[in-house]
């Protein structure tokens, strides 16, 4: 970090992915003041642990990791909302029938904020185009299998809470 | 590719690069095939292109990439700080351990004259031989003055003159002492009618003797001169 070169790389790095972290951080925090806070802290930690980058072409997908990690000691030490069990969520229900709303995104965090922090981040992550399957996984470190069933159930579980069932909608 | 595997990799329909070439080709082509399918995934992709809109509709707020730039500013100053008070701080511990240690070191030593009495009752005379190794100890390998007796030789120093470090001899017999300065001709020169004996302001003789490689200054003190140092065998006649 201490370099010239690292210096201008850290500054390139905040330039390149500052937007996308902070939409991150606000889809897991709900706030935007927690989100800019923790945009902050991830880009000194990304500063000071600069060294360990050995690949430039995975710097989105390490600081997405070192913001995900912020936010989880933040939240233990923190207490828990509300949460939903998604026991009771059966993968890939049926799309209903009739017109699409649109979704509205006070009404998505809403959602987002019930669902636990391991169903809740590979959701946001899909919806990021850049991460795949298996950068959910790493970002993770979970099995690819595991993603892909949180991410449906957590898909559905959007669906039920978004989407009109029989003319109402929750 | 029928309904029900097409219905299995539904999921991957929204992300088709994560399939294989060929389930890739197999799905799309069942998809445009059957209506009911298609339909289905028209639908999905729909849901999916809504919620991916609203996902990524945050306000960014103004200033927020100053806000970054002016934290990891400060954050570098703060390091920067911590590393200097750190190797401050080692540095004057290190300067500390080392006068310590100086002052120790140099600290006033406690004289017991009974200590240096019974010191200077047990020094004998030192032979040539340990001369030379005392000599050579500091770095002055020497040659013997010619002809003189070393019986006689009392005590050897290394002392200043003019701004070398050189041997000096100390003779003694009876009331007569002789102090020889062994000075190395790399080091000192003498022209060639230059006086090679002479008289000091305070009584004392001097002279200057010369081998190969070395010259002798010496000072009598008392009323004598060379043939009173000499091996009796060899005294000038």
């Amino acid at each position: 970090m201490g370099s010239p070169g690292g210096q201008r790389t850290v500054q390139r790095l905040v330039d390149d992915h500052y937007v996308a972290l902070y939409r991150y951080a606000y889809r897991l925090t709900g706030s935007a003041d927690e989100a800019g806070d923790l945009t902050q802290e991830t880009y000194c930690k990304a500063q000071a642990q600069f060294g360990q980058l050995r690949d430039i072409n995975r710097a989105k997908a390490w600081l997405f990791s070192i913001l995900r990690n912020a936010y989880l000691h933040k939240v233990r030490s923190e207490k828990q909302h509300r949460q939903v069990s998604l026991d009771s969520v059966a993968e890939l229900p049926g799309m209903p029938d009739g017109e699409l709303p649109d979704v509205e995104p006070e009404r998505l965090q809403a959602i987002l904020q019930e669902l636990p922090e391991g169903f809740r981040t590979p959701l946001i992550l899909f919806y990021f185009d850049d991460f795949s399957y298996r950068d959910i996984a790493e970002q993770m470190d979970l099995p690819i299998g595991t993603v892909m069933s949180r991410l449906a159930r957590a898909k559905a579980q959007l669906r039920q809470r978004l989407l009109p069932e029989n003319g109402r909608r929750d | 590719m029928d309904c029900k595997l097409a219905n299995t990799l539904l999921p991957f329909a929204e992300t088709p690069q994560e399939l294989s070439a060929e389930d890739r080709q197999a799905l799309e082509e069942h998809l445009t095939q059957c209506p009911e399918c298609g339909a289905k995934i028209s639908r999905e992709r729909a849901f999916h292109g809504r919620v991916a809109r609203a996902m990524l509709d945050i306000s960014i707020p103004d200033g927020l990439r100053a806000q970054i730039h002016t934290s990891l500013a400060i954050d570098r100053s703060r390091v920067w700080r911590r590393k200097l008070i750190q190797t401050s701080a080692a540095v004057a511990a290190a300067l500390l351990i080392a006068l310590t240690a100086w002052s120790w070191w140099n600290r006033p030593q406690s004289i017991d004259l009974n200590v240096i009495g019974d010191r200077e009752a047990q020094q004998v005379a030192p032979s040539p031989e340990h001369v030379s190794w005392v000599m050579e100890r500091h770095g002055g390998s020497m040659d013997w003055p010619p002809d003189f007796d070393p019986n006689l030789l009392r005590d050897e120093q290394i002392v200043d003159f003019m701004g070398h470090r050189v041997p000096r001899l100390i003779f003694l017999r009876g009331e007569g002492m002789a102090k020889v300065y062994v000075l190395k001709k790399s080091q000192f020169k003498m022209a060639k009618d230059a006086d090679r004996s002479t008289m000091a302001s305070n009584g004392c003789s001097l002279e200057v003797l010369e081998t190969r490689d070395y010259l002798f200054v010496i000072v009598y003190i008392g009323d004598v001169g060379r043939r009173h140092f000499l091996v009796q065998s060899q005294t000038i006649g």
